[in-house]
């Protein structure tokens, strides 16, 4: 065995992990090599020395110091109290929102974010790994408005007036969620 | 009781059970002390501003961790910041005190107390973030995975340090073996 390895054993050794085989070779290296045995007493030695439990323990009276010493200490512990359950609905519905606000953006903005993200060395890689994504993205969208455009025969207006109406209303409704949340928030 | 419960029952005003905590802890934090500091009169003092300052923040005590990872937390940051604003190094081997053991004859117990100053040497000289994690494991006995929730470091740094130290510790005693007095 190397002296190398005989140093990762005796690692293994003081983290309490020798395998008795292991335990064994390491017990044959030391014994033929020098330094090593020298390293392994030297570990040893420094481990019994942390161990020695002697002198450890804390002075008679410890307890009483302490006490004395908090009894004037006057403290208004703040208790955490549970979240209220309208809270968590309230922030699970301004994420949502939120996310799904973001969601509609950039399925009817993604060609312009694409090129905005193809243009930028750092997101250039990844943007292009995302084209079919987006492709697919755009034919399913396509889908939807030339089916809309068939319901309705004024559909590209339709389509166009629900864009404009969309947005600014999930955005609304979003930031009002997250004001219920922070106003509820602050209120606890 | 579990300590939670204690905690729960000085949180609502019965001070009076913190004494069960420190009984409970007062050697775990005065050993971790000791063993950075090497002044009992220090350790001392810090020990028990540990458990104000355990005391004054008791609210903020997390369930999620147990309460030993908190408290050794707490002594280990206060020991920094102490060292820190102190601006010097913890007493030299050679300022301590001799205590002649009562086993053996004076001779085995000065080579053993010579012995035990190498050692605490050779400790003292590693810098705190070695220090803190090799005296956590092999004195206290915490996994690494304790001592990462105690320093809030991640997995593989704790194990790097504790490496590190080990062999920074080998290297200290094995160079001032010459000069030294201790046999192998």
């Amino acid at each position: 065995m190397e002296c190398n390895h005989a140093d990762k054993l005796m690692m293994k050794y003081m983290d309490g992990i020798l395998t008795m085989e292991e335990a064994q070779k390491l017990n044959f290296h030391i014994t033929e090599c020098e330094s090593c045995r020298e390293s392994f007493f030297t570990y040893q030695m420094v481990m019994d020395e942390l161990r020695d439990e002697s002198a450890m323990k804390a002075p008679d009276g410890f307890e009483s110091e302490v006490m004395a010493k908090i009894k004037d200490i006057e403290i208004d512990y703040k208790l955490k109290e549970p979240m209220p359950i309208e809270n968590i609905s309230a922030m699970l519905w301004g994420v949502f929102s939120l996310l799904f606000g973001i969601g509609v953006l950039l399925c009817i903005y993604n060609q312009p974010v694409l090129k905005f993200l193809l243009e930028n060395p750092y997101t250039k890689d990844w943007a292009q790994a995302m084209i079919p994504t987006m492709d697919l993205l755009n034919e399913y969208i396509n889908d939807i408005k030339t089916k809309l455009q068939e319901f309705v025969s004024d559909g590209g207006q339709i389509f166009t007036v629900v864009k404009m109406i969309a947005v600014p209303v999930l955005t609304v409704l979003a930031s009002i969620k997250y004001y219920i949340y922070r106003k509820k928030k602050v209120e606890i | 009781m579990e300590d939670y419960e204690i905690i729960q029952c000085c949180l609502q005003g019965k001070k009076e059970m913190f004494e069960e905590l420190v009984s409970r802890y007062k050697n775990l934090v005065y050993s971790i002390i000791l063993r950075m500091t090497n002044d009992s009169e220090e350790a001392n003092d810090l020990a028990q501003e540990v458990f104000i300052k355990v005391y004054r923040n008791l609210d903020k005590y997390e369930p999620t961790y147990k309460f030993s990872t908190w408290i050794m937390r707490i002594t280990t940051n206060l020991v920094i910041d102490s060292r820190r604003k102190q601006k010097q190094s913890t007493i030299s081997v050679e300022e301590m005190p001799y205590e002649p053991s009562t086993e053996g004859g004076p001779e085995e117990a000065y080579l053993r107390q010579e012995k035990s100053n190498e050692v605490m040497d050779a400790l003292n000289a590693l810098p705190d973030m070695y220090r803190i994690p090799i005296i956590l494991f092999h004195q206290q006995g915490l996994s690494y995975q304790e001592i990462s929730d105690v320093i809030n470091e991640p997995l593989s740094k704790v194990k790097n340090r504790i490496f590190r130290a080990r062999k920074m510790l080998k290297e200290y005693l094995l160079n001032s073996k010459e000069g030294g007095i201790y046999g192998m």
